[in-house]
């Protein structure tokens, strides 16, 4: 027995920061994302970054995997990690959040859905992680109606709620921009965030209403 | 030789590898009759896995993998090839004891014996021949997992 596959990448999607390439690595079907040169920008800085963040997401996932029952399974199996590149294990069919906002009735009961996507944001805050970009595009929804947070690049690692809350901020800017969900439906998930996070939830959400006002960055006043 | 399984392995995506082309090889072995000797031979082209703490062929797969990627970008934190792959399966940054733990040890009956290819060149004299045991298929490899030892050496990592 043996495996003759050739070893051929197809591309799938291509960003600003990474190409993602379908494949087979090892035998198995795989995924994999590669953060390529960017020749704009001063090389040692690209290096320093690329490091950075491919080590952020590589942390954050495995901290995740190990800590969380509802997202350590679902969450990708990370097979190969090089200088610009991670192999992860091929995900089930999934859409992003508003692909898959789109695709459902105006008037479906999306009731689970916004559960759900709060207690994955409270599960990944309960980790110590802070995703740092939660975008609609970076949440996806499988065929079994799971939620699955991926592009950890910008993660790092925080328990304050300045953090959490910023996050969520950024959470709140894309719903409002890429989805018709309105502000009834983000309380929805706040409410259902701050259950998970139990006695911290109501914290993070005072300091919300802060980064509303202020926006993304801190004041850097006195 | 029976039972062998043969992966290829990718350890650089651009085209840096000029070229070559490396394969993972590897057999399950229920009894090895020759162990003391092939412990005390240096030029030993294998690398020999204590079955019990390997739940699936991936992970050997990965590991390896991992191992000559670093190889080929000369980082290898071990002293050869072999080595790499038992330190990469064990979850303890302490090279001695993954040596001890995944490697040969006194309790270890079964092996997971493990070669890597360079072009596939399939010379006559495989290192796989120097072997003097039972090779079993790799179906097997569940009937050899020790759970508790493999949770243990989990648990320990957190």
């Amino acid at each position: 027995m043996s495996d003759d596959s050739p070893v051929v990448w197809s591309l799938r999607f291509q960003g600003a920061e990474s190409r993602i390439w379908f494949g087979h690595f090892l035998g198995m079907p795989a995924v994999r994302k590669e953060r390529f040169v960017k020749t704009y920008r001063n090389h040692v800085l690209d290096e320093r970054l690329t490091k950075e963040r491919i080590r952020a997401e590589v942390r954050a996932l495995v901290k995740i995997k190990t800590k969380c029952n509802l997202l350590g399974p679902l969450l990708p199996t990370i097979l190969f990690v090089g200088e610009r590149d991670v192999v992860i294990k091929d995900l089930m069919p999934v859409k992003p959040l508003h692909d898959y906002l789109d695709s459902l009735d105006a008037n479906e009961n999306k009731m689970w859905l916004l559960k759900l996507i709060g207690v994955v944001i409270g599960k990944i805050h309960d980790c110590g992680v802070i995703h740092g970009d939660i975008t609609t595009s970076n949440l996806l929804v499988d065929e079994n109606r799971n939620v699955i947070p991926i592009d950890f690049g910008l993660s790092s690692f925080s328990t304050k709620s300045e953090d959490r809350a910023v996050d969520l901020y950024v959470f709140e800017r894309s719903l409002q921009t890429t989805t018709v969900l309105d502000s009834n439906a983000f309380s929805e998930i706040l409410n259902h965030y701050s259950r998970e996070m139990q006695r911290q939830g109501a914290e993070v959400l005072k300091k919300l209403e802060q980064v509303r006002l202020r926006g993304r960055k801190r004041d850097m006043v006195g | 030789m029976d039972f062998l399984l043969k992966y290829k392995l990718q350890p650089n995506f651009s085209d840096e590898n000029d070229g070559k082309q490396y394969f993972i090889c590897m057999s399950l072995f229920e009894r090895i009759d020759n162990l003391n000797e092939l412990s005390e031979n240096k030029n030993l082209m294998l690398c020999l896995i204590n079955a019990s703490l390997i739940a699936d062929k991936k992970q050997v797969m990965v590991a390896a993998n991992k191992a000559l990627h670093s190889s080929i970008a000369n980082k290898l934190k071990t002293k050869s090839l072999n080595s790499e792959i038992l330190f990469n399966l064990s979850p303890s940054k302490n090279i001695n004891t993954a040596l001890n733990t995944f490697g040969i040890n006194s309790k270890a009956k079964e092996f997971i014996a493990v070669a890597i290819e360079e072009n596939g060149d399939n010379a006559s004299d495989t290192p796989f021949d120097q072997i003097i045991g039972e090779s079993v298929p790799f179906e097997k490899l569940t009937n050899f997992s020790d759970w508790d030892k493999i949770n243990d050496s989990a648990q320990k990592h957190d």
